[in-house]
């Protein structure tokens, strides 16, 4: 009754809204009205009945009631907003990845509600772990939330500090359900990540598991160099990360066996039946609890994320916090002494010709074009001999690059391998 | 207190204040049968009462399957109940699984029993089952668990029908009645042997105090004028051995008197004297010349005190006494009706008291005399109760669900066992009626109407057997000659 007039009335207004009508619609209109208890429907509004009573062959411009109904409502709402009960915000548990937890954010009250301090049944524990464990309750360890907060700080600040110097980080998270956990992280970081199997060997064998992986090289301001390096690329080994970090390393020892062999530091997330040992920085939290792994990686790829924002920074303001890969800088001489030669060659030529000499054989290599930025210039040395590499966001798995940053453009190129973004 | 807390770290603090930390550690489960090889015991049957802390969830954590707990649980069985209700029997395990159930079962048992608006009362014995008074487990006389002197006066209040003692609830020893001999030998080897010369010390005091009193009934007796205080009373320790085993000789003899001071000493729970000392038979186990305190039995003689508080927690209300109201009918003289289940038949495998599901708990039909029973009513009426309540004698496969009644339930109680025990009244038609209409089951007025546009049936003799006859009426007009041609009938 007054539930249907109230209808018949919005419904004649929208109907109204979609001037011109057509025969068939005043029709149903009419019909909607008749519906009614016999209640004189108030059609307050002029335009609507000029709308209605329109001859359908010369339509008349009506305003569009819709938009300024919501206009009003708009208004209506953003004026009641603060008016009555406050709505408070309640939790989600998407809010870890809208709004995802940086190291700044770790509290334990943060930790205590993802469930960070539940470890195993008292029975299945490795006595290594003793040193965080706080007690026993309801038959479980229970992981002191002090240990874990600090030791997921110190991951952060390794995080971060990795980040800054270029390196390459790489997420592992393999079990159901820790996808979109370090995918997140990955992003933020600007690393790579691997929820699927890590193929044994990939770091000990690369050059059988991961041939003609794309790489290129970037300078210090991650833009790509171009194809100037491609002769490099192609006799270039697979790159090793720089840092990995393992959500569950039960299940990954040996992607951390071989991480150790290749002398790369890892970050694991240690409940109280792993061995803490096989991993170089251990958190000791909840692995179990999806809630727990998203606050962890979110926290640990927020620290990345700040890291790659202060090298950008520092990159902008003239100062590189890497070194070029020894391989680069060795190609890198090895051009400039075919540039050097062919040089010569061409001088001599010339001289010959001018003289009556014949041609050089070296002129046959090609030369790097002299338009390159990155060529005739003296690479800097590298520190230790090893890569710093650089990881990128949109790379799945273990695909590796090679970026090369030109440090000061004046003075020296520093280049560097990053896996090719795309690929 | 508080500054004599210890100092906690905060992360300690944290985790004292948890919800992990304040889950209560599960009770011990319900008794089971003495001997399970000749009952009937269900896998499935949803145990008497709870033993572990129900958890729920927002449904948002529901759908990632956060509970809480080390693991995100199962999505497959946790989402598909409507209300999240879980049971967790341990959070992790050896085999590094949450074990979990499905909490349903107590928790909405619970929400359904408190919409009876059921209050708990103190048991009733056999002979007072057909007009019981109804005592709340909360009045002051029979909720105390202790013989504090504080207690006994509440207890010993204007309506005392028993030892006051054994009032309570809650007694130290054990209940004789429902243990069994291997039971009570442990009992009598592991608890009672060692007190033995406690016993004695018990005996002596008992002794002391009675020849105090005999000696003070006999000097008021010689001389009125000697006031009693003015004798010092009999010690214990003037008590000689010979004394107490006289004393002890004479207990022997004398069983009510033997078990008071048993029972006393031990705190037992107080066991049905009907088929002992009262009973007529057993006079000769009276001393003569003695007098003795002979009380009606305590509440829970019979079927043993509750394992729980007599209400365990279900309820608070203390009596059934408040008016509900109907908004068209007013303020009701009995509570809203319970759709109840016929669980069994009275005639089905095997022929017993049918047995009525209300609300989850299974209630048994009233012992007295009423349309529950088997038999016909003598009444003129007429009707046996095989037409009153369709399904409750044999089982009625039309049924889809099977059958229900409305049942009126007058009280509870919790049985030695931890179960939930209805006292079911019987049915108020009028009462169902209202209820039927309430939840659209029934239509009142067209029923009405249908039964006023029926035309009146004739009057017939009875001849012979009397015979049912529904919608018969008597008194109407044709019947008393005013109607026209209903003579000729006769």
């Amino acid at each position: 009754m007054i539930i249907r007039e109230f209808g018949v009335r919005h419904g004649r207004k929208v109907l109204a809204a979609a001037a011109p009508l057509r025969r068939g619609q005043q029709q149903c209109l009419r019909a909607l009205s008749t519906e009614t208890s016999g209640t004189p429907v108030a059609t307050a509004d002029p335009a609507v009945e000029a709308a209605l009573q329109t001859n359908p062959e010369n339509p008349s411009p009506v305003p569009s009631l819709f938009a300024r109904d919501w206009e009003t409502a708009q208004q209506l709402r953003r004026n009641l907003m603060p008016v009555g009960t406050k709505v408070e915000h309640r939790y989600s548990p998407n809010d870890v990845f809208r709004n995802p937890p940086g190291p700044k954010d770790v509290t334990l009250e943060l930790l205590m509600a993802s469930q960070a301090h539940m470890g195993h049944h008292a029975s299945v524990w490795n006595p290594a772990n003793a040193r965080y464990i706080f007690g026993i309750r309801e038959g479980i360890h229970i992981i002191s939330l002090e240990q874990t907060a600090a030791h997921l700080r110190r991951a952060a600040r390794v995080v971060e500090e990795v980040a800054y110097h270029g390196g390459l980080i790489l997420f592992v998270g393999t079990r159901p359900g820790q996808t979109q956990i370090v995918t997140q992280a990955a992003r933020l970081a600007k690393a790579c990540h691997l929820f699927t199997k890590w193929t044994p060997g990939t770091i000990t064998n690369s050059d059988k598991i991961l041939p003609g992986i794309p790489v290129e090289i970037v300078d210090e301001l991650d833009r790509p160099v171009g194809p100037a390096f491609n002769q490099h690329l192609m006799d270039r080994r697979a790159l090793v990360p720089d840092l990995v970090v393992c959500l569950n390393p039960l299940e990954n020892f040996t992607m951390l066996r071989e991480c150790s062999q290749a002398n790369v530091p890892t970050i694991g997330i240690i409940d109280t039946n792993t061995e803490p040992t096989w991993v170089t920085y251990a958190i000791p939290a909840n692995d179990d609890s999806l809630r727990c792994l998203a606050v962890i990686g979110s926290v640990l790829g927020r620290a990345g994320e700040q890291g790659q924002k202060r090298r950008m920074e520092d990159a902008k303001n003239g100062k590189v916090t890497w070194e070029t890969p020894s391989e680069i800088k060795q190609f890198m001489e090895i051009q400039q002494k075919r540039a050097r030669w062919s040089k010569r060659a061409a001088e001599e030529e010339a001289a010959a010709t001018s003289g009556g000499g014949g041609p050089n054989g070296q002129s046959s290599t090609t030369p790097p074009k002299s338009s390159d930025r990155s060529y005739g210039r003296t690479p800097s040395t590298n520190r230790d001999g090893t890569p710093i590499f650089h990881a990128d966001e949109a790379l799945a798995e273990l695909q590796m690059e090679v970026d090369l940053v030109n440090a000061e453009e004046d003075v020296s190129p520093q280049l560097r391998n990053t896996p090719r973004r795309g690929d | 207190m508080a500054s004599t807390q210890r100092a906690v770290s905060p992360g300690a603090a944290l985790l004292r204040s948890s919800r992990l930390f304040s889950m209560p550690s599960p009770i011990a489960p319900p008794p089971g049968y003495m001997s399970q090889a000749t009952k009937h015991k269900s896998e499935t049957a949803t145990a008497a009462f709870p033993t572990h802390l129900t958890v729920t969830t927002p449904s948002a954590s529901r759908m990632v399957g956060d509970w809480g707990f080390k693991r995100p649980l199962p999505l497959k069985t946790t989402t598909k109940s409507t209300f999240p209700l879980v049971r967790v029997k341990k959070v992790d395990s050896i085999e590094h699984v949450t074990d979990f159930q499905s909490a349903s079962d107590h928790t909405i048992t619970l929400e359904k029993f408190r919409e009876m608006n059921m209050s708990f009362s103190v048991p009733v014995p056999k002979e007072m089952m057909l007009n019981p008074t109804l005592i709340s487990v909360f009045e002051d006389g029979r909720d105390f668990t202790t013989p504090a002197p504080s207690n006994l006066k509440g207890a010993m209040g204007p309506r005392s029908d028993g030892d006051p003692l054994k009032l309570r609830w809650k007694f130290r020893g054990p209940w004789l009645a429902g243990m069994t001999d291997g039971e009570f030998d442990r009992y009598i080897s592991k608890s009672v042997r060692a007190r033995r010369s406690e016993f004695r010390q018990f005996l002596r005091e008992r002794l002391a105090a009675q020849k105090t009193a005999d000696r003070n009934s006999s000097i008021a007796e010689q001389d009125l004028n000697t006031p009693q205080t003015a004798i010092p009373a009999v010690k214990a320790e003037e008590i000689t051995e010979e004394d107490l085993l006289e004393y002890t000789r004479g207990l022997r003899g004398d069983r009510h008197e033997l078990f008071n001071l048993v029972s006393k000493f031990l705190d037992l729970a107080p066991v049905s004297n009907a088929d002992s000392a009262l009973a007529p038979g057993m006079l000769g186990h009276y001393m003569p010349d003695k007098k003795y305190d002979l009380y009606r039995d305590s509440p829970y003689a019979a079927d043993g005190p509750p394992i729980t508080h007599p209400s365990a927690g279900l309820s608070y209300l203390r009596t059934q006494n408040f008016m509900e109201n109907h908004p068209l009918y007013g303020p009701q003289q009995k509570h809203a009706s319970i759709k109840a289940r016929i669980v069994t038949p009275r005639f089905g495998v095997t022929n017993q008291n049918p047995k009525i599901g209300v609300n989850g708990f299974i209630a048994n039909i009233p012992a007295v005399e009423t349309s529950f029973s088997n038999r016909r009513r003598n009444d003129s009426s007429a009707v046996s109760s095989r037409d009153a309540i369709p399904g409750l004698n044999d089982f009625d496969p039309s049924q889809l669900g099977g059958s229900k009644v409305y049942v009126q339930v007058q009280t509870a109680n919790v049985d030695a066992t931890g179960k939930v025990q209805l006292r079911l009244l019987d049915r108020d038609p009028e009462t169902d009626i209202v209820q039927k209409e309430t939840v659209g089951e029934f239509d009142t007025f067209a029923h009405a109407v249908k039964e006023a546009s029926q035309p009146t049936p004739k009057f017939q003799v009875p001849s012979g057997e009397r015979k049912y006859m529904p919608n018969r009426k008597f008194g109407s007009a044709p019947n008393y000659g005013l109607g026209g041609s209903s003579l000729r009938d006769f």
